[in-house]
């Protein structure tokens, strides 16, 4: 699991989120690197309403992709879902390190190979 | 080899024979070593988090929400490489990369690679059996990617077709017929055995039958031309009728359309042999024009095209019409510049628009159809996997005699047995 800082907007509400993305501001990467996660880091000149919409979530960011990608397949517009497909491809195949996929076999099941996925089907 | 010999700059004695091989070995050895290398440590780099365009829990999401015909337009853009991996994810997944319509149309659609008709094996000289591993050129920039293989003892890789190899076991007992990437294979009887510069494999699929074929052509001890063609599903042996012309042996087959085609033997007999799998008949065909030095047939986007050297510096490209027929149709001119005479077709990219042609000392260039134009894809001196002292002789040189065309997939051969 990746680590999370945790911001404290002006208002003092406090938002968890990952510490990759945390890392996109160079401010809070800057905050990060001197004085270590753990502490709280407070955001004096952003409130609530205003962090929570700065702030790069990213499931929220996958469903909005993904709804597109839907409704572009239903509505039919090939060029957008073609570039939305395009997209979702290149992320699975950046994802090369085993430890990010989900997987429902344990690798030693994985590395039986096919037979048992076969009863599996 | 070593960095000493490198750099003189002495001419150096052309490697024939054993020696070339031997040379061919070792340099494969230590490009497979580098190549593992460099992917165990991207590997580390990734656990450590450093690359920044990923996203952890992509897969969990994904899973949640798409169905089947959405996941199917995502996998048809991934290779067969990652395809293998991502079979394993969940139930749903594993259900639409097995699915065989999938299968069919991913392989329909996947990219010419080269791959070397000599296996690779590292390590060298160790004290338990070196693995073997698959060589493969990648058409942009000639990069090599290694591909380790579920069965050991493979010396060489004969043809290739859809996906599947097939591959000669060392002390020339068994053939195989194996997709690399999924690992699966099939053992296949060897019956009449000889030298092998004196016969050429083929396989193509046979509709009537659903099943793939594998046809071997040989130069029988009397002379003359042998030919036997085995069917995967019985792997039985079976002698046919030879062919009518002498074809030329040693050049592989081009399977197109559920047959395969040799192109004549003797110069000013413009004819090339054609063998349906199906009915296991040979005919023989005319081509276009004559024959001459460095002409080829290539498959063309699921067709059969012939490429012929009209005049020194220019190539003409003929498209069959119809495979039945033998109405060949004009395709297009090449001119070539002056560094670039002397070019001979080695394969076309999958989607039929572009051809790819070897000049000399192994350069690799790339002729466009839509744009007619030709563009160097590699210089052919380095060896495409970070450069070697100057001096040292281009071991891409013959591509067209040592690599094999080829296009990953998913495919399996009938009955299969699994290794892990």
């Amino acid at each position: 699991m990746a680590k999370t800082v945790i911001l404290v907007s002006s208002d003092g509400k406090w938002f968890e989120i990952a510490e990759s993305m945390a890392a996109q501001s160079i401010v809070i990467g800057n905050v990060i690197e001197y004085v270590g996660g753990g502490d709280p880091i407070p955001l004096f000149n952003v409130t609530a309403r205003v962090l929570i919409k700065v702030i790069p979530q990213e499931s929220r960011r996958w469903k909005v992709l993904l709804e597109c990608m839907k409704a572009a397949n239903y509505l039919n517009i090939e060029g957008l879902f073609d570039l939305i497909s395009q997209k979702i491809a290149d992320s699975i195949e950046a994802c090369k390190s085993e430890a990010e996929m989900v997987y429902d076999f344990s690798p030693e099941r994985r590395r039986a190979n096919t037979c048992a996925c076969i009863g599996l089907v | 080899m070593d960095a000493d010999t490198g750099r003189r700059r002495l001419p150096r004695p052309r490697l024939r024979g054993a020696t070339w091989r031997e040379a061919l070995a070792r340099k494969q050895s230590r490009l497979v070593a580098e190549f593992l290398r460099r992917n165990a440590s991207s590997k580390q780099a990734d656990a450590r988090g450093e690359t920044a365009s990923r996203d952890p829990n992509i897969e969990v999401e994904i899973q949640a929400n798409l169905s089947h015909d959405l996941l199917y337009q995502i996998f048809m853009l991934l290779p067969a490489e990652s395809l293998f991996r991502l079979q394993f994810v969940c139930k749903q997944w594993f259900g639409v990369i097995n699915s065989s319509v999938f299968v069919s149309s991913h392989a329909r659609k996947s990219e010419t690679v080269l791959v070397s008709q000599q296996m690779a094996f590292w390590p060298r000289g160790c004290v338990g059996m070196p693995k073997a591993y698959f060589h493969f050129l990648s058409l942009d920039g000639l990069r090599s990617s290694f591909v380790e293989s579920s069965v050991d003892d493979l010396g060489s890789v004969r043809a290739s077709y859809d996906g599947l190899i097939l591959g000669f076991n060392s002390r020339r007992k068994r053939l195989v017929l194996m997709n690399p990437i999924t690992g699966k294979y099939v053992d296949l009887p060897l019956a009449v055995s000889c030298h092998h510069l004196c016969e050429s494999f083929g396989i193509a699929f046979c509709s009537e039958a659903k099943t793939y074929k594998v046809v071997h052509l040989f130069r029988e001890v009397l002379g003359g031309v042998g030919c036997e063609i085995l069917s995967v599903e019985t792997r039985k042996w079976r002698r046919i009728e030879e062919p009518l012309e002498l074809v030329r042996i040693r050049q592989n087959p081009v399977s197109v359309g559920g047959s395969l085609h040799w192109l004549g033997a003797r110069r000013g007999r413009d004819c090339f042999v054609s063998l349906d799998v199906c009915d296991e008949k040979f005919v023989t065909k005319q081509l276009p024009v004559k024959r001459a030095w460095g002409d080829r047939l290539v498959e063309i986007a699921g067709g059969l095209g012939f490429v012929s050297r009209a005049e020194v510096n220019a190539l003409e490209v003929w498209i069959l019409s119809e495979l039945g027929g033998e109405c060949w149709i004009k395709r297009c001119r090449i001119d070539l510049r002056v560094d670039f005479v002397h070019c001979v077709p080695v394969c076309s990219r999958r989607d039929g628009k572009e051809i790819v042609l070897e000049c000399v000392k192994g350069r690799l260039c790339v002729y466009d159809f839509g744009r007619e134009e030709l563009r160097l894809v590699s210089s052919g001196s380095s060896d495409g996997c970070g450069g070697d002292g100057g001096g040292e002789e281009p071991w891409f040189g013959k591509i067209n005699r040592r690599y094999i065309p080829h296009w990953n997939t998913l495919v399996s051969c009938g009955d299969q047995s699994v290794i892990t």
